[in-house]
C-alpha cells in the first residue's frame, strides 16, 4: 500500500524505502498478550497513525518501535538493519514526545536543551539548534519564559520542540493532544501538520481519536487487542472498515447485526436483530449473517413520514422513530433516534434499535428536534457499510 | 522492605524545629537523671534501711565480681546455693574487671564484692569505702603460651624469670590491661623481673580473660591466665599450652568485701558470712571443678588466711 | 550525679588537651567506618539500582537476600567474619584477625546491605517515565542510570549516612574481629565503641565519656549535613 509522498516528490514511481519494519513482535505482561504484530511497515517520510482504543496495546507498540522496551519475541528493523533497545545510534536517529512529557521547572530553553545534553554537543552548537527549532515552532518569543507560566498547549509545543531540536529522522508522538483542552487541540494539530510538512522526517503518531488520525496521517493502522486489524489510507479505513470494531472505532457509530433475507441486482434486504428492514448494496447470500455500519453524518432526518407511503426519492431506507436525545457537538448536533415503527413489531434491543445522526444546528432548530418528537431517519443504500459478521 | 527511609524535604524552619526537639529531649533526659541521682544519694545516707523490693517481695542484692570468676563457672553453683539458703534475696551478679568492681562498690552500685586484686583492695579499705573484708579462697595463675614456646619457658618454676625470658626474646605477649586482678598480678611479675614491657611484642587487649585467651590462641602469643578460666576454656583452644605453674608468686587470693555505700547492707553481710562458713567452704568451693576437671578450681582458705 | 558530671568534665579536658590515645582511637573509628562505607557504596549502590530497575529470573530471591542482610544482627556478621578469618577458618593463613582490615570487612558487611536496600527503595520510587522519556530523547543506558541516580540522590545519600552510622556504632562484631588491641598506650585496633566498653569495665569513665561525647557530636554533624542536602535545590518535574 503505497503512501502519498509529500512535497511533490517526483520519485512517486519508485517503491518507497521502509524506515521502520516490525516482524513477529510479541510482548506479554504475565499471561496477557499485550502486543502481537506479525508485520508492520512504516515508509520513509510518511506520517503513520496507530489508532486504537485505550488498552489496545498502542503505547506498548509505540515503545517497542521506539526501542524503549524489549519485545518477548520478534524484531524491529530501522532502514533494513535489525535494531534493539541497546542500539544507541539507532535510537539517536529518533525522538519521542510522550503523552505526559517530562518537563521541568526552568526556562523553555533549558527544557529544549535537555535532550541535546545527552549528545554532548558543544554549547554553541546546541544553542544554534535550539534557536532554529524555536523559529520552526514559532515560539521564539517564549525562549526565556519560565515553564510554570505556560499554558498546556504551549507546554506541549515545548515538548515537541525538545524532540525536534534533536533533528530526528523518525519522530514518535504518543497521544500528542490527549491532554490538551479540546479547543487547543485543533491549533496544535495545525502547528504539528505545518512542522511535519516542512521536515523530511518519518512520523509515527499514536492516538485513540479517529479525527486526529484523519487530520494528520497519510496511513492508518488500526489496533485491536494488540494486533493490527486494518491498514490503509484514512479514507480507505474509514469508508471501508474491515470489521465491526474498525467501523465503530473510526466513527461509524450505528452498528447493527442482522440476517440477509434476499439480494437482487446488487441490492440486498437485511432484517436486523431489532426487526428493522434495511436495504444495502452488497453481494450476499440468503440467510447470511451480516453486520451493518452507518456513519452519523450519513443519516438525514426529516419530519415524521408515513413509512408505508414514503414518497418517491432515491433514498432506499426511511425509518420512523422517536428522538431519544439531542446533544450539541460544537457547531453540529448529535441526535439519537429510537426506531419504533418496525414491521413485525419486534422488541427494541438497546443500540440495535437506535440510529445515530449528525446534523447541523440550523437543521436541528428548523426541525424543532427535542426528545419524544417523532422523526423519520433516512440512509442511502450506498452509504451503508456492509461488513462480515 | 525499606522504601524512602527519610521524610521528605525539611525546610529551614524544619531545621530549627529539629534543633528545638533535640534540645527538649536533652533537657528532659537531664531532668530525669538529676531526680534519679537525687533519690539515690538520699538512700546512701540511710544505708541499709532503704532497700528496693522487687521480685515478689524479695530484696535485691548486688554482687560485683570479676569476669575470670564468672568464666570459671563458679557462680553457676554458688548463687543457686545462696538463694536456697537465703530465699528473701534476689541475687544479681555483675561480672566486670576488678577495677570497675571496686568502683561499683565505691558508688554503692554493688552491695558486696568478690575480687582478687589485693593492692587495689587495700587502697579501697583505707579510703573507707569498705565495711568488712574477709578472705574466701585462692586459686593460682599460670603462664600460657603457644606449643612452639619461642621463649623456651616450659617447665620453669620461677614466674618472674619466665617473664624476663619472654621480654628478652621479644615474644608476643598479650596483657589484659584492664585493671583486673589478673592484670595487677601480671604487672607485679614484670616488676619482679625488672622489666618494663614495651614494644610491638607486648600488646594490650583491654578485655576479659576469655577474650584475651582467644586472641592469644589465634595469634600464638603468651599470656597470664587464672587457672579457673584456663580449665574451662582449654578444650576450645588448640594453639595454647600450660607452660609455667606452681610459683608462690602466682598465688591469687580472693576476698569478699562489704561496701560502705551498699543499699542492702544486711544482704551484703549475710553473703560474706555465708561464703566463709565452713559448710560452703568445704562442700561447695572445695569441690567445684572436681568432677569436671579432676581437680578443684579454687582452694578455700577463709579459716587459714588473714 | 557526681560520677556523671565528673566524667563529662574530665572527658572535655581530655579532648581539649588532645589526649593522644583518644584521638588515635577516634581516627581509627572514623577510618574503619569510612572505608567500609566507601566500599559499601561501591558495591551497594549498583546492586540497589540494578534490583530497582531490572527484573530477571531470580529477582525475588536476590531481593530477599538483600533484605535479610538488612535484618541480620551485626553480631552475627561479626561471628561469621571471625570464623572466616580465624586460624581454623578458610582465610586463616592471611592472618587478618585483629587487624583494622578485619574490622573494615565486618563493618562493610554491616553497611553495604543498608546502603543497597535504601538505594533500591529510592531508585524504585523514581517514576519509570523519567527513564523512558530520557531514552526517548537519545540518552544512553549510562546517561539514563545517572539521571535516575540524580533523581534519587537525596534518598541515596541518606542511605550512605545510615550505612556509616551502622558501621561506626557497631560494638560486638568489631570487638570480635578487632580485639581492641593497643601497644604501649598507642591504639592498634581499638575503636571508639570497643574502647568504651573496655574502659567502662575498668571503671575509666572519663575516657569512655570522651568517646561518648565525640560520637554524639559526630551524630549531630552528620544529621545537620544530611538535612542540608535534603533542602538542596531539586529538579521539579511539571505536570503538563
Amino acid at each position: 500500500m503505497a503512501p502519498v509522498v509529500r512535497k511533490g516528490d517526483d520519485t512517486a514511481q519508485a517503491p518507497p524505502a521502509v524506515a521502520i519494519e516490525a516482524r513477529g513482535l510479541l510482548k506479554r505482561y504475565g499471561d496477557r498478550t499485550v502486543v502481537a504484530v506479525e508485520s508492520l511497515q512504516v515508509y520513509e517520510q510518511e506520517v503513520l497513525a496507530i489508532l486504537g482504543p485505550n488498552g489496545a496495546g498502542k503505547t506498548t507498540l509505540f515503545r517497542l518501535l521506539a526501542l524503549l522496551e524489549r519485545p518477548d519475541a520478534g524484531s524491529v528493523f530501522y532502514y533494513g538493519k535489525e535494531v534493539d533497545i541497546h542500539a544507541l545510534p539507532a535510537r539517536r536517529r529518533t525522538a519521542a514526545v510522550f503523552q505526559r512529557p517530562l518537563l521541568f521547572q526552568g526556562s523553555v530553553e533549558d527544557n529544549i536543551r535537555f535532550g541535546l545534553r545527552f549528545r554532548r554537543l558543544p554549547r554553541s552548537e546546541a544553542t544554534a539548534k535550539i534557536r532554529r527549532t524555536l523559529e520552526l515552532m514559532g515560539i521564539t518569543h517564549l525562549a526565556g519564559a519560565d515553564m510554570r507560566t505556560l499554558s498546556g498547549g504551549e507546554m506541549q509545543r515545548v515538548a515537541l520542540a525538545r524532540a525536534l531540536a534533536l533533528e530526528p529522522e523518525i519522530l514518535f508522538l504518543d497521544e500528542p493532544t490527549s491532554n490538551l483542552d479540546v479547543h487547543v487541540r485543533r491549533r496544535f494539530r495545525e502547528d504539528l501538520r505545518r512542522v511535519v510538512d516542512s521536515l523530511a522526517a518519518t512520523v509515527v503518531i499514536i492516538t485513540h481519536e479517529h479525527s486526529e488520525a484523519l487530520a494528520l496521517a497519510q496511513r492508518v493502522a488500526v489496533i485491536q487487542d494488540g494486533s493490527v486489524v486494518q491498514m490503509g489510507t484514512p479514507e480507505e479505513v474509514f469508508t471501508h472498515p474491515q470489521n465491526a470494531f474498525v467501523a465503530d472505532f473510526t466513527g461509524a457509530e450505528t452498528i447493527w447485526h442482522g440476517e440477509t433475507m434476499a439480494c437482487e441486482q446488487g441490492l440486498c434486504t437485511v432484517r436486523t436483530q431489532a426487526g428493522v428492514l434495511v436495504q444495502a448494496v452488497g453481494d450476499l447470500a440468503e440467510g447470511q449473517p451480516v453486520v451493518l455500519a452507518i456513519r452519523p453524518e450519513d443519516v438525514a432526518l426529516a419530519p415524521s413520514v408515513d413509512e408505508q407511503q414514503p414518497g418517491l426519492t432515491s433514498v432506499r431506507n426511511q425509518w420512523c422513530g422517536v428522538v431519544d436525545s439531542v446533544t450539541p457537538a460544537g457547531p453540529l448536533v448529535r441526535v439519537v433516534v429510537r426506531l419504533d415503527c418496525t414491521a413485525g413489531a419486534r422488541p427494541v434491543f438497546g443500540g440495535e434499535g437506535e440510529v445515530i445522526s449528525l446534523i447541523t444546528r440550523a437543521s436541528a432548530d428548523e426541525l424543532e428536534l427535542a426528545p419524544e418528537r417523532r422523526v423519520s431517519a433516512s440512509v442511502k443504500a450506498t452509504a451503508l457499510h456492509v461488513l462480515a459478521g | 522492605m525499606i522504601g524512602s527511609a527519610l521524610p521528605g524535604r525539611l525546610h529551614c524552619r524544619g531545621n530549627l524545629g529539629l534543633g528545638i526537639v533535640v534540645a527538649l529531649a536533652l533537657v528532659l533526659g537531664l531532668a530525669v537523671l538529676v531526680t534519679a541521682c537525687g533519690s539515690s544519694s538520699e538512700a546512701s545516707t540511710t544505708a541499709g534501711s532503704e532497700t528496693t523490693t522487687s521480685v515478689a517481695g524479695k530484696t535485691d542484692l548486688v554482687l560485683a565480681s570479676t569476669t575470670s570468676t564468672q568464666d570459671s563457672g563458679l557462680f553457676d553453683v554458688l548463687i543457686p546455693a545462696f538463694t536456697e539458703a537465703f530465699p528473701k534475696y534476689n541475687m544479681k551478679v555483675v561480672a566486670v574487671g576488678s577495677g570497675e568492681a571496686l568502683k561499683l562498690g565505691q558508688t554503692g552500685d554493688a552491695d558486696v564484692l568478690l575480687v582478687h586484686s589485693p593492692a587495689a583492695e587495700t587502697e579501697f579499705m583505707t579510703a573507707g569505702y569498705g565495711m568488712g573484708r574477709k578472705a574466701v579462697m585462692y586459686n593460682d595463675f599460670i603462664i600460657i603460651g603457644p606449643p612452639s614456646d619461642p621463649a623456651k619457658i616450659k617447665g620453669m618454676t620461677d614466674a618472674a624469670a619466665a617473664f624476663k625470658k619472654i621480654a628478652d626474646s621479644q615474644s608476643l605477649f598479650y596483657s589484659r590491661g584492664d585493671k583486673s586482678g589478673t592484670n595487677a598480678k601480671e604487672l607485679t611479675l614484670w616488676k619482679a623481673a625488672g622489666v618494663t614491657p614495651s614494644g610491638d611484642w607486648y600488646q594490650t587487649t583491654g578485655q576479659g580473660m576469655g577474650e584475651t585467651l582467644t586472641i592469644a590462641d589465634q595469634k600464638g602469643g603468651y599470656t597470664l591466665a587464672d587457672r579457673g578460666t584456663w580449665l574451662a576454656k582449654k578444650d576450645s583452644l588448640e594453639n595454647l599450652e600450660l607452660l609455667v605453674e606452681g610459683d608462690k608468686a602466682l598465688f591469687n587470693q580472693y576476698h569478699a568485701i562489704t561496701c560502705q555505700a551498699a543499699k542492702n547492707m544486711q544482704g551484703a553481710n549475710d553473703f560474706m558470712n555465708w561464703i566463709v562458713s565452713p559448710y560452703v567452704q568445704q562442700n561447695i568451693i572445695a569441690t567445684y571443678g572436681l568432677d569436671k576437671y579432676g581437680r578443684p578450681l579454687f582452694i578455700p582458705n577463709a579459716a587459714t588466711a588473714q | 550525679m557526681g560520677v556523671f558530671w565528673d566524667a563529662i568534665k574530665q572527658a572535655v579536658s581530655l579532648l581539649v588537651h588532645g589526649d593522644r590515645y583518644v584521638y588515635e582511637v577516634m581516627w581509627m573509628s572514623i577510618r574503619v567506618a569510612g572505608t567500609a562505607t566507601i566500599f559499601g557504596m561501591i558495591v551497594g549502590i549498583p546492586i540497589g539500582t540494578w534490583l530497582a530497575i531490572r527484573r530477571f529470573w531470580g529477582w525475588g530471591a536476590a531481593a530477599t537476600v538483600l533484605n535479610v542482610g538488612l535484618m541480620l544482627p551485626p553480631v552475627v556478621v561479626g561471628l561469621f567474619v571471625f570464623l572466616l578469618l580465624s586460624r581454623q577458618g578458610p582465610f586463616g593463613s592471611l592472618s587478618l584477625l585483629y587487624t583494622s582490615t578485619a574490622m573494615i570487612i565486618a563493618e562493610f558487611f554491616i553497611a553495604a546491605p543498608v546502603i543497597a536496600a535504601i538505594t533500591m527503595g529510592g531508585v524504585a520510587s523514581v517514576p519509570k517515565d523519567v527513564r523512558l522519556q530520557a531514552m526517548g530523547l537519545g540518552a544512553s543506558r549510562w546517561q539514563t542510570i545517572w539521571l535516575v541516580l540524580r533523581e534519587a540522590r537525596v534518598t541515596i545519600i541518606s542511605g550512605i549516612v545510615a550505612g556509616f552510622g551502622a558501621a561506626i556504632s557497631e560494638v560486638g562484631a568489631v570487638m570480635m574481629v578487632g580485639g581492641n588491641l593497643s601497644i604501649a598506650g598507642h591504639n592498634q585496633t581499638g575503636t571508639m565503641t570497643t574502647a568504651t566498653m573496655s574502659l567502662v569495665r575498668q571503671g575509666e569513665y572519663a575516657t569512655a565519656m570522651a568517646f561518648g561525647l565525640i560520637l554524639i557530636l559526630l551524630a549531630f554533624i552528620i544529621t545537620f549535613l544530611l538535612t542540608r542536602t535534603q533542602q538542596g535545590v531539586r529538579r521539579r518535574w511539571l505536570q503538563s
